[in-house]
């Protein structure tokens, strides 16, 4: 889920067809695989509930309004019974062709351990470490989110309190517009589109300390972020980054969140200011001050056809004395989805991404579409609740690309991966 | 004015009595849809399978607070009303107001027609 695993190498082997029957191949190889694995997706184990039950489709980490409420209670509701161990595993086998890049052979994209899941009353982590392909086994920390939370009945409804640490500006949002889990939510990425700071670029290598409450459908968030000392970094196999905050980022959210049952919609605002300096002599900086908005809505009815729309908007403006002279930057990025799914098992998604601003190479266009199909996942089907699986296709069309010098529509990648948890 | 108030009450009466019967000729097919709209994140409806709330397997009739494993709060163990057609109509239009210091986060279903549906899908689990 993290963009730096998204990447398969792209080696050049001649011919699509070549590329579907290899992928098919493989896919065949990973059900077999998966089939009597029998271990259990540790969420689902210790609710007792479907995976549909939290997520759209069946299969992470699009969530349904109940699965924001189990994140934002700290997932740490259980069905009252004991003896729940909360580890999961994940893996991903994907494959990609483009006509800049050629063909990838099909290869196993990340494999994830996880610990998910309640360790004590109102205390539960979502704890990823990954591998990749290139990484020869050696896994490196991903997403980490610790969270306590309380619920304190008030008269008319109640009031949720919550204190998470984290390691990526907005992985804490229950949202599926928030930066670090919108659509598409596995891909190629192979081709770089210019992003906010607070989408992604600081992520695994900044810790944060955020509060939160939910009251009245209202949901406000504040966390603050530093660098992660180089240290832990290297202990945990993290890159170093160049730059470092300079003091604390402060990262904000407040939003609307409606839930009907049948149907659901939700408003908000997201920012933050960083500061970063040369992370070992400090010197200038450079600024980000990042604002967001973003509005979801989600038709669920009985479960049969769940539709959903979600879209999001970010505005970026950098002052660059560290790294530019001085410059100013303004960087804009808006992103769209609609998704339909059917019975819990097929669904279709289409996407569109547009980014603009200071300077033509920050002006990229392009579009996503999704088919994919989730088997399992749901109360009473083949392999539930011990093993889930989804197999899906997608296809990146980029109309513009400011940041590359070749023709855009050679970027577009074909795209197909196998993605199970256990 | 205590005209007013008579008349308003007879309307209220005849609401009631307009209401009273309609869980009895409640749509179970249509109930069941209600079912996974409303409830289905929560509760199953196997026997023995609980999820955030208990099993509503067998649900009518039964005693609250009496599915053995499942840890109910305190306030709905103390709660002694038999989940009658009646009751449950009740604790399902406003759950936090029929028992209070419950558990079950959920704002109530207001629609009648609606209620009296899921009710009739609600009698055919046994
Ligand atoms: C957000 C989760 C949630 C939703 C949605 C929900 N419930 Fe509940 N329900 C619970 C919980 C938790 C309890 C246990 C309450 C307690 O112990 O105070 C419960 C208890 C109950 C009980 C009492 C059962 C017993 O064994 O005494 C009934 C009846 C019930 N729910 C019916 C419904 C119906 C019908 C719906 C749909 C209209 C519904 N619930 C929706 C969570 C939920």
């Amino acid at each position: 889920m993290s963009a730096r695993f998204l990447s398969p190498t792209l080696r050049r082997t001649p011919g699509a067809g070549r590329f579907l029957a290899s992928f098919l191949g493989t896919a065949l190889a990973w059900l077999a695989l998966a089939a009597p694995a029998h271990a259990l997706p540790s969420f689902a184990r210790q609710t007792g509930e479907e995976c549909a039950a939290c997520h759209i489709g069946a299969f992470g980490p699009q969530l349904t309004p109940h699965g924001m409420r189990f994140k934002l209670e700290g997932y740490s509701e259980t069905d009252g019974k004991s003896g729940k161990i909360p580890l999961s595993a994940m893996l991903v086998a994907s494959s990609g062709h483009s006509k800049a890049d050629g063909n990838s052979t099909p290869s196993l994209q990340e494999a994830s351990l996880f610990l998910g899941g309640r360790l004590a009353d109102h205390l539960g982590a979502f704890v990823q470490a990954t591998t990749d392909g290139h990484a020869q086994g050696k896994f490196s920390m991903d997403n980490v989110d610790v969270r306590y939370a309380r619920t304190v009945d008030l008269k008319d409804g109640d009031l949720l309190l919550g204190l998470s640490l984290n390691n990526n500006p907005s992985v804490t949002d229950p949202l599926n517009t928030a930066p670090a889990w919108r659509f598409p939510y596995m891909s190629a990425e192979l081709q770089e589109t210019p992003s906010p700071l607070l989408a992604g670029g600081m992520e695994m290598q900044v810790g944060g300390a955020n509060a939160y409450a939910l009251w009245n459908n209202v949901y406000a968030e504040l966390g603050l972020y530093r660098t992660l000392p180089s240290g832990f970094l290297n202990d945990v196999n993290v890159d170093l980054p160049d730059q470092k905050i300079s003091g604390v980022a402060p990262y904000w959210r407040l939003a609307y969140l409606k839930d009907n049952h049948k149907d659901a919609w939700s408003v908000g605002l997201m920012g933050m200011n960083t500061k970063l300096v040369d992370r070992i002599t400090g010197g200038p900086s450079d600024k980000y001050n990042d604002i967001g908005v973003d509005a979801t809505y989600t038709y669920l009815g009985d479960r049969k056809n769940i539709f959903g729309l979600n879209a999001a908007y970010m505005h970026e403006r950098q002052t660059l004395d560290a790294s530019d002279d001085g410059a100013k930057v303004n960087l804009n990025r808006f992103d769209v989805s609609g998704s339909w799914h059917y019975d819990n098992t097929y669904g279709l998604t289409a996407g569109l991404f547009d980014t603009s601003g200071t300077g033509s190479e920050n002006d990229s266009r392009g579009y996503i579409l999704q088919a994919d199909w989730t088997p399992w996942g749901k109360e009473g089907s083949w392999g539930a609740p011990w093993a889930n699986v989804r197999l899906g296709v997608q296809y990146t069309g980029y109309t513009k690309l400011g940041n590359y010098d070749d023709k855009a529509s050679d970027h577009n990648t074909l795209y197909g991966f196998i993605w199970t948890s256990f | 004015m205590a005209d007013r108030k008579s008349i308003v009450t007879a309307a209220l009466l005849i609401l009631a009595a307009a209401q009273a019967p309609a869980f009895a000729a409640g749509d179970a097919g249509k109930g069941q849809g209600v079912f996974k709209e409303q409830c289905a994140e929560c509760h199953s409806v196997e026997a023995g399978r609980n999820r955030k709330g208990p099993s509503l397997f067998g649900v009518l009739g039964r005693a609250p607070g009496s599915v053995a494993d499942y840890e109910y709060s305190d306030a709905m163990k103390a709660n002694a009303e038999a989940w009658s057609e009646a009751r449950l109509n009740d604790y399902i239009s406003h759950p936090r107001r029929v028992v209070p210091g419950g558990k079950m986060k959920y704002d109530g279903l207001d629609d009648a027609g609606d209620r009296a549906d899921l009710i009739a899908y609600l009698a055919t689990l046994h």
